[in-house]
């Protein structure tokens, strides 16, 4: 547990950098598909 | 842990070793990914089974029933753009409820004869049968719909699905135009199997989607899209995995609500050309065209008297793909009429030959319509069916048959995988009477199919896992009883009208195999119901 919390410590960008990818990522694929033309979840009047 | 003191005498930790800090890089977004999907999970959010499907794009928040404003209790569907009545469902009077699900061929099942059969077996407590199929709808939009229905309240639910999966356009195939490369669409997939995009993707769609009143409708049905014809197989793979995964969630969800369920496999002509075949793939592109030369070489040594329509070996010589309305099946009366008027006055051509008699419980046939009825291209294709089956060869044609097989041979070895060869080869087999080897070929034309219009037996091969799978889950092998009742096994135009629509006629016959099950579904509902629930009917 010292040693997760000296890393923590030691090295922010190490850790912080994979969860700013990762949520940039799950952003851009969301996003991107709610722009699809037939996404799951765009309405189309019929 | 070493503590050296620092410049003010604190104490400082040690610097971590360098793999330590490796091992330790993926840690807190490991632990944030699983703490964000335990709290979902808890709080019933983001589920990818309810929210995404990557083959199709129906919106859940389409109302596919409504209540019946005239009257209380009861429900009208919303599923056929006009093209057809909506179904008036009455409030629930007793009786054993059975909803039948799919696409057009659940449509076409005769309703009527369905609940005389099982009332004629069960009088008491009863059946309502309710036919909730729909042209063009495959296991996407029936798991909408089956959700949806759940609130009629049934007691049985029939499910036939499996023809459909490549018929609307699809929600895979537009991701793969938006991301080019397939290998980033099989990323992205994975990736929608977390809860926490389907949470981010549902709070786009609320910024982006317009309001559409309290029941939107719907989507209007979408024809083939040309993506279609792009799929590599890897791609058409996907689309059986979420079949798969449709199905299971229906299985789930009449269990969770105590519906007893039936499945099938569902009835494919066996002698219709696949309809995507796709190039070959992994193949530079010059020994592919030479492949498709040396396919077309070894069709043209099939007598054309007996590939006619079936196989094309150049612009000349279309495949004819027939469908129901070439039989005056699904036209309006004006059609139909006219279609007589025309029929009558070309008298010739009305005089279709015979094709094999079948067994029981199909014996006794031609079970298709009035033959003034049809268009010109049954009348174009049936003659070389006929003379498929009888193969009554001319010496000289047996030897061109047999230097078809020697080209074809080498061809299958070199791509197993391709439909057009393997349809020729099952062909040219069938004609030399090695009919155990020519279905063999002719099933797998069709799994390699790579957008086929009928089930097949990767569809057929899933049920019957879920079936084994769940034994409480009644399960008719429909396929294997159909092609029982064919002479060698094989399901042809006596019985099919198109790749997947048996004829009208024969339909009765068909509902046979459902309706004994179907009545011990029902009873056993029926014996599970608590006096409370009901007095002398069901619930």
């Amino acid at each position: 547990m010292r040693t997760l919390i000296d890393f923590l410590h030691q090295h922010k960008l190490a850790w912080i950098l994979p969860i700013v990818i990762f949520a940039a990522l799950i952003a851009l694929v969301a996003w991107r598909m709610s722009e699809t033309p037939e996404n799951p979840f765009a309405y189309r009047d019929t | 842990m070493k503590v050296q003191d620092g410049p003010g005498g604190a104490a400082a930790p040690a610097r971590l070793a360098w793999w330590k800090v490796v091992l330790l890089v993926p840690l807190p977004l490991l632990a944030l990914v699983l703490l964000l999907e335990g709290a979902l999970w808890l709080l019933g959010l983001g589920d990818p089974d309810e929210r995404f499907s990557m083959t199709r794009g129906f919106s859940e928040k389409a109302r596919y029933l409504l209540p019946d404003k005239e009257h209380p209790g009861g429900w009208v569907t919303q599923i056929s753009d006009g093209s057809y009545p909506e179904r008036v469902i009455p409030p629930l009077d007793g009786r054993v409820r059975v909803l039948l699900f799919g696409g057009s061929n659940t449509q076409s099942f005769p309703t009527d004869y369905i609940a005389e059969q099982l009332n004629r077996a069960a009088p008491e407590p009863g059946f309502e049968v309710i036919n909730l199929g729909r042209a063009g709808y495959g296991s996407e939009r029936v798991l909408i719909l089956l959700r949806q229905a759940l609130d009629l309240d049934p007691d049985v639910i029939f499910i036939y699905v499996g023809h459909n999966e490549f018929v609307e356009a699809g929600f895979a195939l537009e991701l793969v135009r938006l991301w080019k490369a397939p290998w980033i669409t099989r990323a992205v997939e994975r990736l929608s199997r977390l809860r926490t995009l389907n949470v981010v993707a549902s709070l786009f769609e609320a910024a982006r989607a317009p309001d559409a009143g309290d029941a939107p409708r719907p989507e209007a049905r979408q024809g083939r899209g040309e993506e279609y014809q792009q799929l590599r197989y890897e791609d058409t793979l996907r689309f059986y995995d979420v079949y798969r995964r449709n199905l299971e969630t229906m299985l789930r969800l009449a269990d969770e609500r105590d519906v007893q369920v039936m499945i099938c496999t569902v009835v494919g002509n066996m002698l219709f050309p696949p309809v995507v075949p796709g190039e070959p793939e992994d193949m530079a592109p010059e020994r592919a065209a030479l492949l498709r030369s040396e396919l077309v070489r070894a069709c043209t040594k099939i007598p054309e008297r007996l590939r006619r329509g079936l196989v094309q070996t150049s612009s000349a010589d279309p495949v004819v793909q027939l469908d129901a309305s070439d039989w005056g099946e699904a036209l309006e009366a004006a059609g139909r009429a006219r279609r007589r008027a025309i029929g009558e006055a070309a008298g010739s051509r009305m005089d279709p030959p015979a094709l094999r008699p079948l067994a029981a419980p199909f014996d006794g046939g031609p079970f298709w319509t009035d033959p003034v009825l049809w268009s010109p291209d049954p009348m174009q294709l049936l003659p070389t069916i006929a003379a498929v089956h009888q193969r009554r060869l001319a010496p000289q044609e047996q030897a061109d048959l047999q230097e078809a097989a020697r080209l074809l041979e080498p061809l299958c070895a070199e791509v197993p995988d391709d439909p057009l060869v393997l349809y020729a080869l099952g062909l040219v087999r069938y004609l030399l009477g090695e009919d155990e080897a020519a279905i063999q070929h002719l099933r797998d034309a069709a799994r390699y199919d790579r957008a086929p219009t009928r089930g097949n037996d990767v569809t057929n091969g899933i049920v019957r896992d879920l079936a084994r799978e769940h034994p409480d889950v009644a399960f008719v092998d429909t396929e294997e009883r159909v092609r029982a009742a064919c002479p060698s096994g094989l399901i042809s135009y006596e019985l099919m009208m198109d790749s997947c629509h048996l004829h009208h006629e024969a339909l009765p016959r068909l509902m046979d195999f459902f309706i004994p099950g179907l009545v011990d579904l029902g009873k056993r509902k029926a014996a599970k119901a608590t006096p409370a629930e009901g007095s002398a009917a069901v619930r």
